[in-house]
């Protein structure tokens, strides 16, 4: 004889709570791919360019601007004014997805291990200011991203770092806290797949997102 | 069979007995101590095919699956000798004790045998039975008789073992519980981000790397699971923004039930100015402890009802303080903190007194996870070894010292202790992209979990209750 009385495994209620979240699962993920409109082809720019200087001059006008109200009396007629192109202005014209691919704002670079700002990072940052201050309804959000070595867990608390290091510096540079937001991503999302150096470099590094124009 | 010389080139450098070094590709080798407390030789066992009473395909199929996994277990735990197959070639199968032929298994040196049978029932399911017999005794030492469904097979047999081990072994099995761990497995890609990135979502698995599945549906980043004591929940770091209309990506922690509803909890209240890490559940399941940058400088741990009352701030400096993790009686937390220079270990009181450094030599230690249950206060963790390299210790609080399990071999990074506290899971990059890994606390019996993907932030669930 058996020792153990027979027990109905299936009515254990942790087997047949398993067998149901699968198909829960199944059809959340049915679900949500169907409301996200599926998945996107990945856009890669791997290679991070060197700083650019951004032109210390306003290339354009601000394209819209408040009529003031009419004047009460008429006056001759100015000659016609003479129509010069206008070169498009990349923010007014560009949606942020492309911004963000074109790297509008420069990301920076940091030494293994390391949260400060460098000599080239810190020219980038006055070029990435004078953007920000050029284009004063521009919200953005830093953020700070490791290489594969270190450890996961701490490698969130240096991505954090760096990007607090970068908003302030940005915020010295003159541009307003209230326009910036941090975010860590650890070592998650590397720039570049590979495991030398080359790769760890691009790696360690904080990106600047436009979050809105 | 591949990595056997390797690894008996590293133990033989550790003046420990050669045996089983990885028991998945080399079931045949027999096991010379047991793992933890029982001194000498394990009893060997022999596990011979379940009987078939209903000779039918399905049968036939679940007598396999049952005497596989039943094996497998037993074999993993190391608290019996499992025989291979070949050293009982030609004893007649038998499915009552009277029916053994008790002269030829002494002969062959079995000190029990495990008889079982399986039979068709109504609906789809079978009837599968065992009794565990004693040869010198020439009697029942352990019997059960369970009914399951096909798919269910595999839980059963895991629950005959844990069952086999209490019995005669006075261990606390594992074979039933899980693992939850972080994936890129699918492929998917975030959108609207400037470079390539890989989703992660939360993962589940059997104790042995079967039944891997997916638990989360956030599309973005989703990593560090920490399970609810009950294993029915898990909570986890999340970067899904708060609602559809808000984009603003930031880490929060979620509670997320498994199974039947899907619920989810955020205690930590988390926004883009209020970023919390690194979730860990207090043993009487009331607390969260977690990691937050909320103050706008480095993370500090706080700690947290469930329901998101009562939140204390435990640690306030200007270091960071991460990587929480409770003690059994949740009388410490252990965390992480660079405040003395590189990351080191501490612990503290639950209400933030009293902290101490862990008295280890720790290079850039990470991942405190304490073992559980009454094993003694134990803490593992990875220590760097090498540049690009960490290895996963166990520090002993009675001894005030730390042996290593992992001999630096890649990379060997965010222990979880199982919870019989004989096994550590954590993440390697030996076989090339991270992937989870268990291994016995004696540093032995290394066995590849996952294989999809990258794998990491590997968490081992509680007993089933």
């Amino acid at each position: 004889m058996l020792t153990s009385a027979p027990l109905e495994l299936d009515k254990d209620p942790m087997m047949s709570r398993i067998r149901s979240t699968v198909v829960m699962c199944v059809a959340a993920v049915a679900v949500v791919s169907m409301a996200c409109g599926g998945k996107k082809p990945p856009v890669a720019a791997p290679t991070p360019p060197p700083p650019v200087a951004v032109d210390p001059q306003p290339v354009a006008p601000p394209v819209q601007q408040q009529r003031p109200p009419a004047p009460p009396e008429p006056k001759p007629e100015p000659p016609a004014p003479v129509m010069m192109p206008i070169a498009p202005d990349d923010i007014t014209s560009k949606d942020l997805d492309t911004l963000n691919k074109e790297q509008l704002l420069k990301p920076i670079f940091f030494a293994l291990d390391s949260d400060d700002v460098d000599a080239a990072g810190q020219a980038v940052l006055v070029a990435n200011a004078q953007t920000l201050k050029k284009y004063a309804s521009l919200t953005i959000t830093i953020e700070g991203h490791c290489d594969e070595r270190g450890t996961p867990e701490y490698n969130l608390a240096l991505g954090e770092r760096r990007a607090l290091s970068a908003k302030n510096a940005l915020v010295v540079l003159g541009i307003s806290a209230d326009r910036i937001k941090t975010v860590s991503y650890g070592k998650e999302f590397p720039f570049d797949p590979g495991h030398e150096e080359a790769s760890f470099i691009k790696n360690r590094r904080a990106h600047f997102v436009v979050t809105a124009k | 069979m591949k990595r056997l010389p390797l690894l008996a080139l590293l133990f033989a450098a550790s003046a420990v007995a050669i045996m089983s070094a990885s028991a998945p590709q080399t079931p045949q080798q027999s096991i010379a101590v047991t793992l933890i407390g029982k001194p000498g030789r394990p009893p060997q066992i022999a596990v011979p095919p379940f009987v078939v009473l209903t000779p039918d395909q399905s049968t036939q199929d679940a007598s396999k699956t049952v005497t596989d996994v039943l094996s497998a277990d037993l074999r993993f735990e190391r608290e019996f000798d499992v025989m291979p197959s070949t050293a009982f070639a030609g004893i007649p199968s038998a499915q009552k004790i009277e029916d053994l032929p008790f002269d030829a298994w002494t002969q062959r040196g079995a000190e029990y045998v495990a008889l079982g049978s399986v039979k068709a029932a109504a609906n789809g399911r079978f009837d599968v039975e065992l009794r565990v017999v004693s040869v010198k005794d020439r009697r029942q030492a352990y019997g059960a008789g369970y009914s399951a469904a096909a798919a269910s097979v595999r839980g059963l047999a895991h629950r005959f073992s844990d069952e086999v081990h209490k019995n005669l072994r006075g261990v606390t099995g594992i074979a039933q519980t899980k693992i939850a761990f972080s994936s890129t497995r699918d492929g998917e890609r975030a959108a609207k981000t400037i470079e390539d990135r890989n989703v992660r979502e939360i993962y589940i698995m059997d104790y042995d790397g079967e039944n891997q599945r997916r638990i989360t549906v956030d599309h973005y980043l989703n990593i560090s699971p920490n399970w609810c004591p009950d294993s029915q929940c898990v909570a986890y770091n999340s970067y899904q923004p708060t609602s559809a209309k808000d984009t603003t990506r930031f880490p929060d922690i979620k509670i997320q039930n498994i199974y039947g509803q899907i619920g989810q909890q955020r205690p930590a209240h988390g926004t883009d100015q209020i970023q919390n890490y690194s979730p860990a559940i207090s043993p009487d399941g009331t607390k969260v402890a977690f990691a937050s940058t909320r103050n706008g400088e480095a993370q500090d741990i706080y700690v947290v009802n469930r329901d998101g009352s009562g939140q204390v701030r435990l640690t306030n400096n200007k270091a960071i303080d991460g990587s929480p993790a409770w003690s059994p009686s949740g009388n410490l937390i252990a965390f992480t903190s660079d405040r003395a220079g590189s990351l080191q270990l501490f612990v503290m009181n639950p209400d933030g007194s009293g902290v101490r450094k862990v008295e280890n030599q720790c290079s850039h230690c990470d991942r405190p996870t304490f073992a559980p249950g009454e094993s003694g206060l134990l803490l593992a963790y990875s220590t760097q070894t090498s540049p690009a390299g960490h290895d996963i210790e166990i520090f002993d609080f009675s001894s005030n010292s730390a042996r290593r399990l992992t001999q630096g071999e890649a990379t060997n990074e965010s222990p979880s202790f199982a919870p019989n506290g004989r096994h550590v899971v954590f993440f390697t990059t030996r076989w090339g992209k991270p992937q989870l890994a268990v291994i016995d606390i004696d540093g032995k019996n290394i066995r590849q979990l996952t294989k999809l993907g990258a794998n990491t932030f590997p968490a081992w669930s509680g007993l089933p209750k």
